[in-house]
């Protein structure tokens, strides 16, 4: 984008932004965040600052989508330094009692209870496990999109990893 | 299991984004509008010159200025002629010790005539 870009051209391209990614961002967003509140506001967020620096944004659409995730992931980080005190002093709960005894309630609480321990993860870490876990996106795909290397999303893996392990274990 | 299927089982099975409906079109439309409005505001503001452009500007001028101004004719820079007469037309226009008279009648009718010594230093 040109620095003499006249305003109906940046509202236009990141309008077009917003189409082409809004949907794998929100997916992305909440499966980052606790509630579908959280993701859609972490989404606007994310677009909000594109459109307060459109200049910025780099051309063609894994680039664009790139720069989304990042800024996306950074403001994570912000609230998840916000709740960080929070979070150390609130000791981390099973999901239910595990009074009844059965597969299905068991599944249950394995799955809840994952999903929460993921929430302190930092979010990068969080971000690695769910690209790699969910998405099923390559190493390579998640180093480009969190702009780290391939040696920092495999130890981001390998730490994440056991960290939720270690939660399942016991 | 091993702990790493354990750990994609969990996780696959507890994705909220499998069991939720996702965006809702109204949501979505409005957070659009929300962000186009936003940039349309903030291109708008910045649409306008900012301050390397404006610095550029007046360098500009102030060098087109200079260079019209010097391609104007030069002023005399001696003082205009007046009604007072300041030389005397029959003394030698060259020379070291040129003599200067300063002629002028009074308004009772008297003439005055100041001879300038150029030697006088006080």
């Amino acid at each position: 984008m040109s620095a003499d870009e006249c305003p109906p051209a940046a509202a236009e391209r990141v309008g077009l932004l917003f189409d082409a990614h809004h949907q794998r961002l929100y997916r992305l967003a909440r499966r980052l965040s606790r509630s579908a509140d959280d993701a859609r506001d972490l989404v606007q967020e994310t677009f909000l600052r594109a459109a307060e620096s459109t200049r910025s944004i780099p051309a063609g659409a894994p680039h664009e989508e790139a720069w989304l995730v990042r800024v996306l992931i950074n403001i994570c980080r912000d609230g998840w330094r916000r709740t960080a005190v929070r979070r150390r002093l609130e000791p981390l709960r099973l999901a239910g009692s595990v009074t009844q005894s059965g597969h299905l309630e068991e599944t249950f609480i394995a799955q809840t209870t994952i999903w929460r321990a993921l929430d302190r993860l930092p979010p990068r870490r969080r971000a690695a496990v769910v690209l790699y876990e969910l998405e099923g996106k390559t190493i390579p795909a998640i180093a480009t999109l969190l702009g780290v290397t391939a040696v920092t999303v495999r130890w981001h893996l390998s730490r994440g990893r056991k960290d939720l392990a270690r939660i399942i274990g016991r | 299991m091993g702990h790493l299927e354990q750990l994609n089982a969990a996780l696959v099975g507890g994705d909220p984004m499998a069991r939720e409906a996702g965006l809702a079109a109204a949501d979505v439309a409005a957070m659009r509008r929300a962000v186009v409005a936003a940039a349309e505001s903030q291109a708008s503001a910045s649409f306008w010159p900012r301050p390397l452009f404006l610095a550029a500007t007046v360098a500009v001028t102030i060098v087109v200025g200079v260079v019209l101004g010097a391609g104007l004719p030069q002023r005399d820079p001696r003082p205009p002629a007046s009604r007072l007469a300041l030389s005397d037309p029959a003394a030698p226009t060259t020379g070291v010790a040129e003599r200067r008279q300063l002629q002028f009648a009074t308004p009772g009718g008297t003439r005055i005539i100041w001879v300038f010594d150029p030697e006088f230093n006080p």
